[in-house]
């Protein structure tokens, strides 16, 4: 599903160029869960933000189901984007100004789905995420764990078959850390394909396979 | 979708109620003044369109050079109408109309009214007209009726029905009410109360050719043009003035023309009336296009300082958006889909804006038509065009409001802002201080603007005159008292609070009549203004006398003695003046006046024209001018009480020099309370701007005052380092703004033939104003910033 070919990203200012990746060569196949690890600025996000197609590599290829993306412009890049991929942050990245119900049904939105169907998978997901009860709360009345519970529902609302989690747990407490991993790799069994970077040695037990990056390459990977 | 933007909007209202409030206050503001303003434009830019025929109706006007002097006259003479109607086959209708103040008897009750007009029957053919009573074939078709406007109507009759009745003009004649019609729209040059026949009255059957002292109007028949006209007027001319002018003078109009004469009538389209600057003493208030021209761009400004602030607030504050704009990036949102967003959120600030905008203006109006001296209505539901209107015109605000922050907020990047590296805001820092930078140039440039139009108003209402015009009062109606005018004199005089009482035929601030004299040849002749006085005109205005004497009692040198001024004497070119003679059309005996007396010039005119000859002769006419000191209410009970003595049942019509002398510039008072009032609207907006946008810079470095404290930052280093960049604002504006603000008053003081200087202190005093009312706005914030306690700002790092 996801194939990279000498993958790099360079951030360059006027005095100095940073490597954030080199030579990247990622292969993730369908309904696999791969966690990414690694000391900070290891450049895991920046390798999630490009597979994730909301940045562009500078150097290599990438292809996502086959098709060639590395060189997508923005605009062919969101509506790439658009249902195919959904998005787990540490900081859940919520919308303070729409409630529970809004924020998840967000992407649902740009897919232009008429509202009856809106309703019908929104409700759906908060159901399966228990917070069902909490669709009209804004943001900051809920914990942590509810709220990041509506950021895998809003993720995961449009069925896409990419999920993308960027140290999902980061935020929360242990209790509420393996419930969410728990919500992962059941979806990760209903056949989603994950990929998720975290610092967490019992996040990265949950998934199949392991890459540590150190300095923008991979520096190993194990099957778990 | 939209429901989700509406969620969003709402929500960022009611989270940050300053900004908003600051915003939506602003903006109502501003459409307010835009909207009152454009009121005031609009109803002065249709000036007479009301009428159906507007298009076919034209004031025949008077062109004549004489003498070298150019005379562009409104009023014709009485035959003319007829003649027009006869002769001329493309003109329809063909009216005259002429004015007068009046006393008007009802009911032993007695009114000084000034709007009483005379017209020929077919004036309703020509003007639209609609009667609620009566019938426009035939209501002025008989001598002694009168159609009274609905306003007057009621004032006299109240409910009663007034067809039939009768009301008598001061001569003692009836007239009778035949119509009742609706008052004209207050844009409209023509607005009698009163509407008479002029069947039956003296200038009816005038038949002089060359007096003109009466209005003509007529309508065109469909299809022809101004100049069709204007070359049937010109053969008239040839037909009529040319026997009249031999017959006159014994010399042919072509022998005159030769002499460069030029006598000419020309047709003046109904909509060109109201402005032109050149055909004067017409009926009605004269317009000013570059008023509305001014206060348009004020308008303007206006809404353009409310439409930045908004741009400013939104672009300052991105930060609190960025999150969202990433958010919705990151799960598939369009930056089109984001622009729509955003653009209907000002779009909804601009509307509720408007809402309070149309609240305001209901409110307002009233005190706005004071200002402006006239009756403007603004109906919301009258005319099916207005809503639609005024939402397009909140849309369109909001558009251009939003434009800017639209496109600047959706260009976030989803990956720098969801990585929270959202900072790089350069440009849209370095867009808000261009906008602040205009806002404070048009505040400097208003502040300048309103300064030196107080300054022209003092020095025009200041300067000597060459007359005493305080405490004089006018007795305007001397030829009621008759032969008991010296009687009246005398007992007045002999109160000690009564100092000097001149009759004269006119008084400074009138117009006065234009005769052609000269001194050495009939070709170097000029048009002087003459009018009569007695030998108490000097003493009593206080006029200095340069040589000579001015006329005495029994010193009788005749009507055939002159006092000139110093310009006359300057213009007919005569040397050692006292003595010498002047001439008047041909030089012989009958014709010569001789000069006794010179005296210094004075203002006999507004301040607006240069200072004219003038000569005096010996005589009497309709004004009385009473020197008076002490109590001026004392005063007037002693001269009603002797007035009432000897003219007999006459009311006394007064009123006083330096007032009716004031009314020469109503135009510039009244202008410099409009440009004062908006200046001000604009230069409050402005600060609001400037208070939002300081809170905003407080709010950012919140942070990092606290560290500096934290280092032994004193409170003042602090405020400092906040108010720099306004006082570097406020500095290049000054600069931009000053040479613009001299261009356009050096422009507005050529309508003065006398004018204040152009001091560069006035320009260095708007730019301190503007410095100090934005200092005082942001340290009003930036105080609260600089002397928090610095634990309490670092304690949420």
């Amino acid at each position: 599903m996801i194939k990279t070919e000498k993958l790099g990203k360079v951030f360059r200012t006027e005095e100095v160029e940073t490597y954030a990746l080199r030579n990247v060569d990622l292969h993730v196949k369908k309904s696999e869960f791969v966690a990414i690890m690694g000391p900070s600025g290891c450049g895991k996000s920046t390798l999630l933000n490009i597979v994730g197609l909301l940045d562009n590599p500078t150097e290599g290829l990438y292809a996502f189901n086959g098709t060639e993306v590395s060189k997508l412009k923005e605009k062919d890049r969101t509506d790439f984007r658009k249902g195919n991929i959904g998005f787990i942050f540490q900081s859940f990245n919520l919308i303070d100004e729409l409630n529970v119900y809004d924020n998840v049904e967000l992407p649902l939105l740009y897919l232009k789905m008429k509202a009856g169907d809106r309703a019908k998978k929104v409700n759906d997901v908060l159901a399966r995420m228990k917070i069902g009860h909490r669709a009209k709360h804004f943001p900051q009345q809920l914990s942590g764990g509810q709220q990041q519970r509506v950021a895998i529902a809003r993720a995961v609302v449009a069925n896409p078959s990419l999920i993308l989690a960027d140290e999902p747990t980061g935020n929360l407490d242990s209790k509420n850390g393996i419930e969410v991993m728990n919500l992962l790799s059941e979806l990760n069994q209903e056949g989603s394909t994950i990929v998720m970077v975290t610092h967490s040695d019992r996040d990265a037990g949950y998934a199949h396979r392991v890459i540590n990056l150190l300095d923008g390459q991979i520096l190993m990977e194990k099957m778990n | 979708m939209i429901k989700n933007y509406l969620k969003i909007a709402l929500a960022n209202l009611m989270k940050n109620k300053f900004y908003s409030m600051i915003n939506i206050v602003g903006l109502a503001i501003g459409i307010t003044a835009c909207i009152l303003i454009m009121l005031y434009v609009q109803s002065e830019l249709s000036y007479d369109t009301y009428h159906e025929k507007a298009d076919r109706i034209y004031r025949v006007n008077l062109d004549a050079v004489i003498n070298g002097d150019d005379m562009n006259s409104p009023v014709t003479c009485p035959p003319l109408a007829k003649a027009m109607q006869n002769e001329i086959p493309e003109v329809e209708e063909a009216a005259r109309i002429t004015y007068q103040p009046a006393v008007i008897r009802h009911n032993n009750d007695v009114f000084n009214e000034n709007s009483w007009f005379f017209a020929d029957p077919n004036f309703f053919k020509i003007f639209s007209t609609t009667f609620i009573t009566g019938n426009p074939e035939n209501a002025l078709s008989q001598p002694n009726t009168v159609v009274l406007n609905e306003t007057t109507a009621k004032r006299y009759f109240g409910e009663d029905n007034p067809i039939g009745q009768f009301i008598t003009l001061e001569n003692d004649r009836n007239y009778q009410v035949t119509g009742v019609i609706k008052d004209y729209p207050d844009n409209s040059h023509i607005k009698p109360d009163f509407l008479a026949s002029i069947k039956g009255q003296d200038i009816d059957n005038n038949s002089n050719w060359i007096s003109n002292f009466l209005f003509n109007y007529i309508l065109v028949k469909e299809g022809y043009t101004k100049q069709d006209v204007d070359a049937k007027l010109e053969v008239l001319g040839e037909k009529y003035v040319g026997p009249a002018i031999k017959q006159a003078f014994g010399v042919t109009f072509e022998k005159l023309k030769s002499q460069g004469l030029i006598y000419s009538w020309y047709a003046q389209p109904l909509g060109e009336i109201h402005f032109d600057r050149e055909v004067i003493r017409g009926i009605g208030p004269l317009g000013n296009k570059s008023y509305m021209q001014i206060f348009s761009i004020i308008a303007i400004f206006i809404l353009v300082i409310a439409c930045i602030n908004y741009m400013n607030m939104s672009t300052a504050r991105s930060a609190n958006r960025a999150k969202e704009v990433g958010i919705k990036k990151t799960f598939g949102s369009s930056r089109n889909s984001l622009i729509l967003q955003f653009l209907s959120e000002s779009v909804l600030v601009t509307l509720l804006a408007l809402v309070l905008a149309l609240f305001l203006i209901k409110l307002l109006l009233p005190e706005f038509n004071n200002l402006i001296n006239k009756q403007l209505v603004f109906n919301y539901f009258n005319n099916f065009k207005t809503i639609p209107l005024m939402l397009a015109f909140g849309i369109g605000i909001g558009m251009i409001a939003g434009s800017y922050p639209a496109f600047f907020l959706s260009s976030f990047s989803p990956v720098k802002v969801i990585n929270g590296i959202h900072k790089s805001e350069g440009g849209s820092a370095r867009l808000r201080s261009g906008l602040v930078i205009f806002q404070l140039i048009v505040t400097i440039g208003l502040f300048s603007g309103s300064f030196f139009i107080s300054k022209q108003l003092s020095f025009l209402q200041n300067k000597d005159l060459g007359f005493n015009k305080e405490n004089l009062l006018i007795i305007n109606k001397a030829n009621d008292l008759g032969n008991q005018l010296s009687s009246f004199k005398n007992e007045l005089l002999a109160q000690p609070s009564i100092l000097k009482i001149t009759n004269s035929s006119s008084i400074p601030g009138r117009y006065n009549s234009n005769n052609p004299y000269f001194h050495h040849s009939v070709d170097d002749s000029k048009l002087i203004k003459t009018f009569s006085s007695d030998c108490d005109f000097i003493k009593t205005y206080q006029i200095e006398l340069k040589e000579g004497r001015f006329f005495e009692e029994g010193n009788q040198s005749g009507a055939k003695s002159v006092i000139l001024n110093e310009t006359t004497v300057k213009q007919l070119n005569i040397e050692d003046p006292i003595g010498k003679k002047i001439y008047m059309g041909t030089k012989t005996e009958d014709n010569s006046l001789t000069i006794i007396g010179v005296m210094k010039d004075f203002h006999s005119e507004s301040l607006h024209e240069k200072m004219s000859p003038l000569i005096l002769i010996n005589g009497n006419g309709e004004y009385l001018s009473v020197r008076i000191s002490g109590d001026i209410q004392q005063n007037l009970k002693i001269i009603e009480q002797t007035w009432d003595k000897f003219a007999k049942g006459q009311i006394l019509d007064y009123m006083f020099l330096d007032e009716s002398f004031g009314r020469l510039y109503t135009s510039e008072v009244r202008t410099r309370k409009i440009v004062s009032i908006f200046s001000a609207l604009a230069i409050l907006i402005a600060c609001f701007g400037l208070l939002a946008l300081a809170a905003f810079v407080a709010e950012q470095r919140t942070k990092e005052i606290g560290i500096r404290k934290v280092n032994g930052a004193r409170i003042g280093e602090i405020l400092l380092s906040l108010n720099r960049n306004f006082i570097k604002w406020v500095a290049i504006a000054f600069i931009i703004a000053t040479p613009i603000a001299y261009y356009t008053m050096n422009n507005w003081l050529e309508n003065f033939a006398y004018k204040t200087t152009l001091s560069w202190w006035v320009f260095a005093l708007a730019g301190v104003a503007a410095l100090f009312v934005s200092l005082v706005t942001v340290t009003w914030i930036s105080w609260k910033a600089a002397s928090k306690n610095p634990v309490e700002s670092l304690r949420y790092e």
